[in-house]
């Protein structure tokens, strides 16, 4: 009837939006939900996984046609691997592995790169590490084996080990991240470290060999795989893998979230010219579902506090919702920007959200399903390589026998009610942090939310 | 030096529709992809913003995903476009006022209440993210670029929502309706700075010597100007750009073609056409050198490029790879303990046709920009390229190609390129248009990285 109403009306006015030059004819007044499809969604191209004989897994998913081939090595050591003292020893161990000579001496190692057309990008994360190669198809087995070999011999010649090592310390970095993570994260551990540059530059040769031989192992390595390729390319291509040696499953590290006093932590820094603001939640140990759950609750809290502080109050530009993972430990995030004059009163307000949601529970099925239906799309339309990449993460989260279902699979099963298990296990207020960073006014009353640690 | 490629296949090879409204579409089926990829290229960019408006483009990108007369109102258009039309005329009067007599004073800080209180009584008569709602229910995967000449609105949809993605793009085109003006363009002024390098400004003083003319030739907006675009100016620029004929289309991916012409006949066809003001983007001039000051010491060293659908365009880019890869001239110019601590490359104006291209380079503590300038012109004139750098840039070149076309989305756009580009559309690597160069072409590619082609800005710090 509402629709019925709306086309009669709209059919009455012309130009729709009076005093303009857009016009929307009188025939092509459709209500474009009125001819949307109510057919199911197209079956997923699935990943698919085998198990070489040393016991590394693949996930791979072909992708016909495809001129490229993604690679991904996944390596279950992660920034929370660094140790106390060594802060980057795993991010720069990794990146030295590709340029300072492997079976190969380093300028051959770099020129078989080259040859390629490209050179392998590393990423290092909380709990993992995963380097990609994108090849063309015909050079697939020789990437893959140019990658493995780096990864298996690492040599760590000093001369290209020290220009990595030199870049490393010199790189440009995000401050307001910086703030963020040495915020977050409980002092004793190399990842919580400032990343001293003159620590980075003076990296024994022997620190980053023991720690190649601790990380590079079958047990703590996946590989992913995407393109124009069949089980047999695969399985020939991946032979390279085999004579990876067998280490110890070395126990991974857990970290509290740390019993802290203070709840608001603030690194004034005009320099940046925006202020971060982050709420933290620490969930511990989470489920690859309840991750997923913990990542929907991120973008709907997130949401909310746009349509609250931007809409609203015009306070932010932009809100963000993540889950940071690593071995047993899941930092639940809301994050948002905003300018220095606007900074403490977006502050309080979002406190006062939380504080509110937290006594009752305000997330209405929905909002929820609106934020579901947002990821949900995400999720259906990720490329190949993503896909792959996903699975990879999982792996060296969860393990072997982690969940099976994918990540959409999971996220349709997903209703407000497990959100809020998630809310409470996240964001009590014991559990709760408030990290404020960047281009802030110090002389705010920020006291008033909370002890302050500077 | 040459790889044999497999070429892209398509199912059928691709057709041209002509809608009576003078729009045309590329249709690309193919039954080996899950789902359809679709693109409308308007072209329209930030070379086309007039003085005073640099960043109005991008702003209307942006208010398009606010949804339609259709999809938006919460009970009916008739009542939300009331409440709506106080809201937007407040905002002007308020910009007008807040730029005559400030943000704090007393007529502004009353004229801002009227304005909250009138933002209140729309919000009732709205739902503001229906239409991104609309496209998450149904698997709608969406995107927007503006780029310097162009303005693509892509997605990625089932087969079965091929209609309702037309028809959602089409009622988008013909009528986005502006709703939360002015908290989008605080986004638009928030992306504005968050994408702002030391050399934005230096930048724009490079195109307007390149270019010749007084726009604003900012790709991203000023700051004093986007804080002052106001809704009418965004109609207007509006009214100047989106028709029609202005505009191309592409579908690319698992769909019947047959339904596709019907589905744009009673979509996109209705839309009638307008007369728009076109603003050509003038040739490249002639050379330039230029002093400046800025936040950063620093060097902008630019070369002009042919377009991609030029002939002389792969040499070009094999040999720009071989300049920038590891044992290149320039490579060599920013590693360790040489004069430059930083090396970036950017393209504009419009990589479609002759653009320029921009090297911005930091220089060490211990160098001037001038020297750092002088060090760099110097090795391209020395560089030499071996064979195996050669092979390794072009086997660079044709990995950037596949990236570049990785998703439907992209190849739907590199096929709206090709049509309106008069190249031929079963050709979407521009294998046939831009055949591999031998290594002698590509050496004398490399002539055009010297210093009498050189357009430079040398930015002294503050």
């Amino acid at each position: 009837m509402k629709r019925l109403l709306s086309a009669l009306v709209l059919s009455s006015c012309a130009p729709l939006i009076a005093g303009t030059s857009r016009v929307l004819p009188p025939n092509l007044q459709t209500d474009p939900a009125d001819v949307a499809s109510k057919a199911e969604a197209s079956p997923d191209v699935p990943v698919e996984r085998l198990v070489l004989e040393n016991e590394v897994t693949v996930f791979w998913q072909r992708v016909p046609d495809s001129r490229l081939v993604d690679i991904v090595v996944g390596l279950g050591c992660g920034d929370l691997d660094d140790p106390s003292g060594r802060p980057g020893l795993t991010a720069t161990t990794l990146e030295a592995a590709f340029v300072a000579g492997s079976s190969l001496e380093p300028l051959a190692q770099r020129a078989a790169f080259q040859a390629l057309g490209t050179s392998p990008v590393a990423s290092t994360e909380l709990g993992f590490s995963l380097v990609r190669l994108s090849v063309l198809r015909p050079d697939f087995a020789a990437g893959l084996e140019l990658l493995v070999d780096a990864l298996a011999h690492p040599r760590f010649e000093p001369a290209p080990t020290l220009a990595v090592l030199e870049r490393y310390a010199a790189r440009p970095t995000s401050k307001n991240a910086e703030h963020l993570r040495r915020g977050l994260l409980p002092q004793g551990t190399g990842a919580s470290q400032l990343l001293d540059p003159a620590l980075i530059r003076s990296t024994p040769r022997e620190a980053m060999v023991e720690h190649a031989r601790r990380c590079v192992t079958p047990n703590r390595l996946v590989l992913g795989l995407s393109g124009d390729l069949d089980e047999d390319a695969i399985r020939a291509a991946s032979k390279v893998v085999a004579g990876l040696q067998k280490g110890d499953a070395s126990a991974r590290m857990t970290l509290p979230f740390s019993n802290r006093t203070a709840s608001l932590r603030l690194r004034p820094d005009a320099s940046t010219r925006r202020a971060t603001i982050a709420i933290a939640g620490s969930a511990g140990n989470l489920s690859a579902r309840e991750r997923v759950a913990a990542t929907i609750l991120t973008q709907v809290l997130s949401s909310s506090l746009l349509q609250e502080l931007r809409s609203e109050l015009g306070y932010v530009y932009s809100t963000r919702g993540l889950v940071v993972s690593g071995a047993g430990v899941n930092l639940a995030l809301v994050t948002f920007t905003t300018r220095r004059e606007r900074a403490f009163h977006a502050t309080r307000r979002a406190v006062e959200a939380f504080e509110t949601w937290w006594k009752a529970w305000p997330l209405t099925p929905q909002v929820v399903e609106r934020v579901k239906l947002q990821l949900l799309a995400f999720e259906r339309a990720r490329s190949p390589a993503s896909l792959v990449e996903r699975r990879v993460e999982r792996w060296l989260l969860d393990g072997p026998n982690g969940e099976a279902r994918s990540d959409l699979e999971m996220l349709e099963s997903i209703d407000a009610g497990a959100l809020q298990q998630i809310f409470v296990k996240a964001f009590a207020p014991e559990r709760r942090q408030l990290i404020v960073s960047g281009d802030v006014d110090p002389a705010s009353p920020w006291s008033s939310l909370g002890a302050v640690e500077q | 030096m040459l790889n044999v490629v497999l070429a892209l296949s398509f199912a059928a090879n691709p057709t041209v529709v002509t809608l009576s409204n003078g729009m045309r579409w590329v249709l690309a089926p193919s039954s080996n992809e899950p789902r359809v990829g679709g693109v409308v290229v308007v072209r329209v960019g930030g070379a086309h913003e007039r003085a005073g408006e640099a960043g109005v483009a991008h702003l209307l990108e942006h208010l398009a995903f606010k949804g339609t007369p259709v999809t938006g109102p919460f009970i009916e258009w008739r009542l939300e476009h009331e409440a709506l039309d106080e809201v937007l005329r407040l905002t002007e009067r308020y910009d007008t006022l807040v730029a005559e007599r400030g943000e704090q004073s007393k007529e502004a800080i009353e004229l801002l209440m009227e304005l909250t209180v009138a933002e209140g009584k729309w919000e009732a008569q709205a739902i503001p993210w229906a239409f991104v709602a609309l496209m998450n229910k149904h698997d709608l995967r969406f995107n927007a670029q503006t780029s310097f000449d162009r303005t693509r609105y892509v997605g990625d949809f089932p087969p079965s929502q091929l209609e309702l993605w037309l028809t959602a793009q089409a009622e988008q085109f013909a009528a986005p309706v502006f709703r939360q003006f002015r908290a989008e363009r605080d986004v638009v002024l928030q992306e504005r700075f968050d994408s702002e390098s030391p050399f934005t400004d230096a930048m724009a003083t490079l195109y307007q010597g390149a270019l010749g003319d007084d726009r604003p030739w900012s790709l991203i907006g000023s700051p004093e100007d986007i804080r002052r675009i106001s809704p009418s100016t965004v109609d207007a620029f509006y009214a100047r750009h989106y028709a029609p004929s202005n505009a191309v289309g592409a579908l690319v991916g698992n769909f019947d073609p047959v339904q596709a012409e019907q589905t744009l006949r009673r979509t996109f066809e209705r839309i009638p056409d307008r007369s728009t003001a076109p603003m050509p983007i003038p040739p490249l001039g002639p050379p330039k050198h230029q002093v400046v000051k800025g936040r950063e010491r620093g060097v902008l060293l630019a070369f002009p490029q042919p377009g991609l659908f030029d002939s002389r365009s792969l040499a070009n880019r094999v040999a720009l790879a071989a300049l920038t890869q590891e044992g290149g001239a320039l490579f060599e110019l920013c590693a360790a303990n040489k004069p430059c601590t930083r090396l970036t490359l950017s393209r504009g104006p419009a990589t479609w046709s002759d653009h320029l291209l921009v090297l911005a380079m930091t220089p060490s503590a211990t160098a001037s920009p001038k020297q750092l300038l002088d060090e760099a012109l110097s090795r391209l004139e020395r560089a030499a390229p071996s064979e195996a750098q050669l092979r390794a840039a072009w086997k660079e070149v044709q990995l950037d190609a596949a990236h570049e076309r990785s998703t439907r989305a992209m190849r739907a756009a590199v096929l709206a390129e090709s049509l309106i580009n008069g190249a031929p559309l079963d050709d979407v690597f521009l294998e046939r248009v831009t055949p591999p160069s031998s290594p002698a072409e590509v050496r004398k590619a490399l002539a055009r990285f010297r210093r009498d082609q050189a357009s430079t800005i040398v930015q002294g710090g503050p």
